[in-house]
């Protein structure tokens, strides 16, 4: 590290084995010894690094969480995680990687003046850019309190923003409703969004087998790879969420064919891939944020040709809902709040994904369908599965 | 005390014995034994007999998770094992020769089980092999008569994402289950 000072910083190891921690402290003494020591006291530490693997490793990083709520965090694992405001670091680590998140926070300590005291009430953010995304990366599923950190990270308050994000605000409306300021809510034109030219562009790419680039405002880009069925950006999705909401003016967003071998370059250069079709269901999510494509015909019969892959998508538990139902047997949509008793925003978010990628059957004669049916008959054991839900959700 | 099961199924190195790891409350019993014959080229260790775990629901009731052995010799038993189960998980390992082969192997073998319940696929190993995908998977399915079932991709180390192959199973048994 090429920062100098007169007073190292303190860093805590916490939850290491005893080779782990000689390792790390050979590891301090080579590199940073100007800029880090590590300390026995954690409580004194300015900065703390996690090992996520050791038996305690949740408990711990939840008592982290608990009390040093605004204390930078370096978590280690061999397994992928994501942890909101701390940075993660997949095991092996390298020196590198080591060196440029201690070099984020060293600099980020210096700039807010904790190099003397910590302090809980500032937060610092993991570093940017994170590490190249593996472009299996799972996508953060909202709702489940299963993903192995969520305990101590996904709160209550996070899980709430993301339903938020794709699926709108809480509300009553009917997908019946006769009122004209309820219907307004209900429905969005994805042909004035950037959805529709994103879902363009993949079906294009992928017919065609050319790679593709998609220029947004502020010189971004997004490139489609129909061959790795790969979409690589350097937008985050943070900056791309709110776009998707915005009505796309003409000419705004550029596509030109890429050549294979541009193409390549810029996927082993680029920070950021993901599936195709995982960035087409999460921009169908942020479009819709709720609502259904104009001119959606409710009482339309609609199923699923086949399960989305909801461990890799974003998600909530009452797409899983949605798509048993939808699986087994045709719904209309304003049958399907009826049968699962769930706001009519969960399933016009999911309707709009799935129409994203093509995976519905979509009746084109509209049909009233009694409500009950063999899927709406009491199942004797349905007190069971909810009971083994809870627990896996708790779990 | 009520008990119930829950079945898992799959080829030799699917990640059963892990999966049922990962969501048992209890250590995990497993009978591996040292594999003899040509299953030790995939796994050292190879399910014998069956691997178990339980999930337990408050005081008075238990989940009993069932692993069937991968080795297809031992299918006299899959009767005797499905016997009163809820459903039916089937771990596919992507990484081997012929995907599919076990995927109609196991999908035939439970059929009678899957028809009067509902089974959940999780492929495996992904990552060492992505090619079939998840939408072939659905492809063949499809061409082989059955309807959409979930087929997640899924690391069967990953607790989250075999408890959400079983949500999708008990969704599947019942959609209209409330949270």
């Amino acid at each position: 590290m090429s920062l100098s000072s007169t007073e190292p910083l303190k860093i805590a190891l916490i939850g290491f084995h005893e080779r782990d921690r000689a390792m790390l402290n050979l590891f301090f003494r080579m590199h940073c010894t100007t800029e880090w020591r590590i300390i026995d006291s954690e409580h004194e530490a300015n900065l703390c690094m996690l090992d996520l693997d050791n038996i305690h490793g949740k408990k711990l990083l939840q008592d982290q969480r608990d009390q040093h709520p605004g204390r930078p965090l370096i978590v280690l694992s061999v397994r992928n995680h994501e942890i909101d405001g701390a940075k993660f670091l997949r095991k092996p680590i390298h020196t590198k990687t080591l060196k440029q998140a201690l070099e984020f926070y060293y600099d980020e300590l210096k700039r807010l003046r904790l190099d003397r005291l910590p302090s809980a009430a500032e937060v610092i953010p993991p570093p940017q850019p994170a590490p190249r995304a593996h472009h299996k990366t799972k996508q953060s599923l909202v709702g489940f309190a299963s993903k192995s950190t969520r305990n101590a990270l996904s709160n209550l308050e996070n899980q709430t923003r993301v339903i938020h994000d794709c699926c709108g605000v809480a509300n009553t409306i009917d997908l019946n409703t006769k009122r004209s300021s309820d219907k307004a809510k209900l429905y969005y034109d994805p042909s004035k969004h950037f959805l529709r030219i994103l879902k363009t562009a993949v079906e294009r790419c992928r017919q065609e087998g050319q790679p593709i680039r998609l220029h947004l405002p502020g010189d971004k880009y997004i490139i489609l790879l129909p061959k790795a069925d790969l979409a690589l950006t350097d937008l985050s999705d943070a900056k791309l969420r709110p776009r998707c909401l915005l009505e796309i003016k003409q000419n705004e967003i550029g596509i030109e064919p890429l050549h294979q071998g541009e193409a390549q370059l810029l996927n082993t250069t680029m920070q950021s891939s993901q599936p195709l079709n995982t960035l087409l269901w999460k921009v169908a999510l942020w479009s819709s944020r709720g609502r259904l494509p104009v001119d959606t015909n409710i009482n339309t019969l609609v199923n699923l040709r086949h399960w989305p892959n909801l461990t890799r998508l974003l998600a909530i538990p009452q797409f899983f809902r949605i798509a048993a139902l939808w699986a087994k047997s045709s719904h209309s949509l304003a049958n399907t709040q009826q049968i699962l008793n769930i706001e009519a925003r969960y399933i016009c978010a999911f309707f709009s994904a799935c129409l994203a990628l093509d995976l519905l059957n979509i009746q084109s004669v509209a049909t009233a369908r009694p409500i009950r049916d063999a899927v709406t008959s009491k199942n004797p054991r349905a007190g069971l599965f909810r009971r083994i839900l809870r627990h896996l959700r708790v779990a | 005390m009520a008990e119930h099961k829950i079945i898992f199924t799959g080829p030799v190195g699917a990640g059963k014995t892990t999966a049922i790891c990962s969501l048992s409350d209890i250590p995990p019993i497993l009978t591996d034994e040292m594999a003899t014959d040509m299953t030790k080229e995939r796994k050292k260790n190879t399910t014998v007999a069956m691997d178990y775990g339980i999930m337990q629901l408050g005081e008075k009731e238990r989940i009993h998770l069932y692993g069937t052995p991968g080795q297809e010799r031992f299918d006299f038993m899959w009767d005797i094992l499905t016997k009163g189960g809820l459903g039916l998980v089937l771990l596919i390992d992507n990484s081997r020769m012929e995907p599919f082969r076990d995927l109609h192997f196991f999908l035939n073998s439970f059929k009678a089980f899957i028809q009067q319940t509902a089974v959940s696929i999780g492929v495996t190993r992904v990552d060492k092999k992505a090619t079939p995908a998840i939408n072939d998977y659905h492809r063949e399915i499809s061409s082989l008569g059955w309807p959409a079932l979930p087929i997640l991709e899924v690391d069967a180390r990953e607790k989250e994402d075999v408890s959400l192959l079983v949500q999708s199973l008990l969704y599947s048994l019942d959609p209209t289950l409330a949270d």
